[in-house]
């Protein structure tokens, strides 16, 4: 077997293509985040740099490279440096299981050459691979705790402990929220939850249709964003748990964001508006297979275009809560109304 | 040695070095930094042994939850770093000292001897469940069920109803008892 036909190749290609890609979105998406808000705001935003400001990330990335590093007096410098690492890393990881097609014969030609007879794009299907997503999703807490805490400001610290207190509380509804999925599909498998919405996603169900709801709000929450982002609110707490870091130690607090909320699209499209499934009355009136699964997966990153405007549509539209509003929406109206949820999906499995 | 063995020692080194780490640093909250490696380690040998769905588990509830809890009420209140006790001071707590000790060196002793037999088979046999044969209870037909999700669900919600119950119960309990004594305190200090 020659090392281009080995398994252990093939994953470090599908690691580094998105490895690129991820990166690339998360710098494009806060170009594309500037631009819209300026839009919302009769303004023009960032056009200077190249055609539409398209070459902004690229400045905004040498800008980046090129300060200087400034460190606070009597921070934790070890915690200080290793909190916007668990940051990038954890957004990362969550690209790890995401599948981003479905599973595609190979031609013979093909076979002969990868020494696989399938592809898909996913970089490794661990068993419960929801589980997994919110697994490492709740590590990204850490990124923020320790930035609060290690660089010595009282600014910094407040801020991540309110955030720290947001996503605790927001964790329970977003993770009661996706039962009714597992109920329904009977798998914690990500692949299997797409393949079960072929012909009905779970938004059009009673409980998804519910469940997208407490979802939707909870993942608002988890993002730290609109009108949820007391973490960084700039009127009582300058910018947050990230107050005192510049240069790229700030960029990399600021592409894990983007990177989340790219992740968070892909994620409520692949559990409510069925991934890269085509309904049969589209597959069936395309003959081709390869162009059936590209009209899906065209399909797929559009239905998460939708969700990525909608974060920056919700970002710029509405006010944000007061702190005693968050915390009462969050145990006192999300958690009950998920329960409820979890408790109309196993009624609606029941009967089925 | 094979891959997985190099893995298996390499997680040994970090789960004993975190280990250590936790009781010796003198900085609490580098403390609990080393309890989360240590749980991530953990995490890392399950799945090194196949039980993928324990490792998710182990990331999601102690390093996801309840290391965020201790850090953030170790981050409330001011931290500054501890200086080790003096060992001899206090006769009370050598004599507690000494019998730790002595039960850790007898466990351990124990251990090696178990060790030294089963010597020549492997550490690392990845023996965890993928798929095991179990009888619905209802139907009384025999299933083939695959994934440890569902190994895991069918031990706990078929074999082991009854216990897993009472567990969920003594929980119940605890948790009830948790909020009437926070609530108890509250009434006092007002």
């Amino acid at each position: 077997m020659a090392w281009y036909q080995t398994e252990i190749f093939w994953v470090i290609v599908k690691v580094a293509v998105i490895l690129f890609v991820m990166l690339t979105g998360g710098a494009y998406y806060t170009l594309a985040e500037r631009r819209w808000a300026a839009f919302f705001q009769m303004r023009l935003g960032p056009n200077r740099a190249g055609f539409w400001g398209l070459f902004q990330p690229l400045a905004d990335g040498i800008k980046f490279i090129l300060k200087m590093e400034t460190f606070p007096r009597n921070a934790d410098l070890f915690l200080f440096m290793l909190a916007p690492a668990i940051s990038t890393v954890t957004s990362l990881m969550l690209w790890g299981a995401i599948p981003f097609t479905p599973l595609i014969e190979l031609s013979e030609a093909a076979q002969k050459n990868t020494g696989s007879e399938f592809f898909i794009l996913q970089v490794s299907n661990p068993n419960a691979g929801i589980l997994y997503m919110f697994a490492i999703s709740s590590l990204a807490v850490y990124g923020i705790l320790l930035a609060g805490w290690s660089s010595n400001n009282k600014y910094s610290l407040l801020a991540s402990v309110r955030s720290t207190a947001q996503m605790i509380s927001y964790e329970l509804s977003l993770g009661l929220s996706i039962i009714p999925i597992i109920l329904m599909t009977g798998s914690l498998d990500l692949y299997t939850i797409i393949e079960t919405q072929k012909n009905n996603w779970f938004l059009f169900t009673l409980p998804g249709f519910l469940a997208f709801w407490v979802f939707l709000v909870s993942i608002f929450a988890e993002s730290n964003r609109m009108p949820f982002d007391l973490a960084e609110a700039e009127s009582e707490l300058i910018v947050g748990y990230h107050t005192e870091y510049g240069g790229f130690k700030f960029a990399f607090f600021m592409i894990s964001e983007y990177m989340n909320l790219i992740t968070l699209s892909l994620l409520t499209t692949i559990l409510f508006l069925g991934g890269w499934t085509l309904p049969d009355f589209i597959s069936s009136a395309i003959s081709n297979v390869g162009l059936q699964h590209a009209a899906g997966i065209g399909l797929f990153l559009l239905k998460a275009f939708i969700f990525v405007f909608l974060f920056v549509w919700v970002r710029w539209s509405v006010p944000r809560f007061r702190y005693d509003q968050l915390m009462d929406i969050g145990w006192k109206v999300m958690l009950p109304a998920s329960l409820m949820v979890v408790f109309i999906a196993g009624i609606y499995v029941y009967l089925k | 040695m094979n891959i997985p063995e190099i893995l298996f020692y390499s997680f040994t080194f970090i789960l004993v070095g975190s280990a250590f780490g936790v009781v010796f640093h003198r900085n609490p909250v580098k403390s609990a930094m080393f309890l989360v490696l240590f749980f991530v380690g953990l995490a890392a040998m399950y799945a090194l042994i196949g039980a993928e769905f324990m490792a998710t588990l182990q990331v999601l509830v102690y390093v996801g939850a309840i290391m965020v809890l201790f850090l953030f009420v170790i981050m409330l209140i001011s931290v500054r770093e501890e200086a080790l006790l003096n060992m001899g001071g206090n006769a009370g707590r050598t004599v507690i000292i000494a019998v730790l000790v002595l039960a850790f060196s007898l466990q351990f002793w124990v251990l090696l001897g178990g060790f030294m037999k089963s010597q020549g088979e492997h550490v690392v046999n990845g023996a965890a469940p993928y798929s095991t044969e179990v009888m619905n209870y209802t139907t009384g037909e025999k299933l083939l069920i695959k994934g440890n999700a569902e190994v895991i669900s069918y031990t706990l919600f078929e074999k082991y109803l009854l216990p897993f119950e009472l567990i969920s119960l003594v929980l119940l309990v605890a948790v009830l008892g948790g909020i009437l004594l926070t609530k108890h305190k509250r009434e006092t200090l007002q």
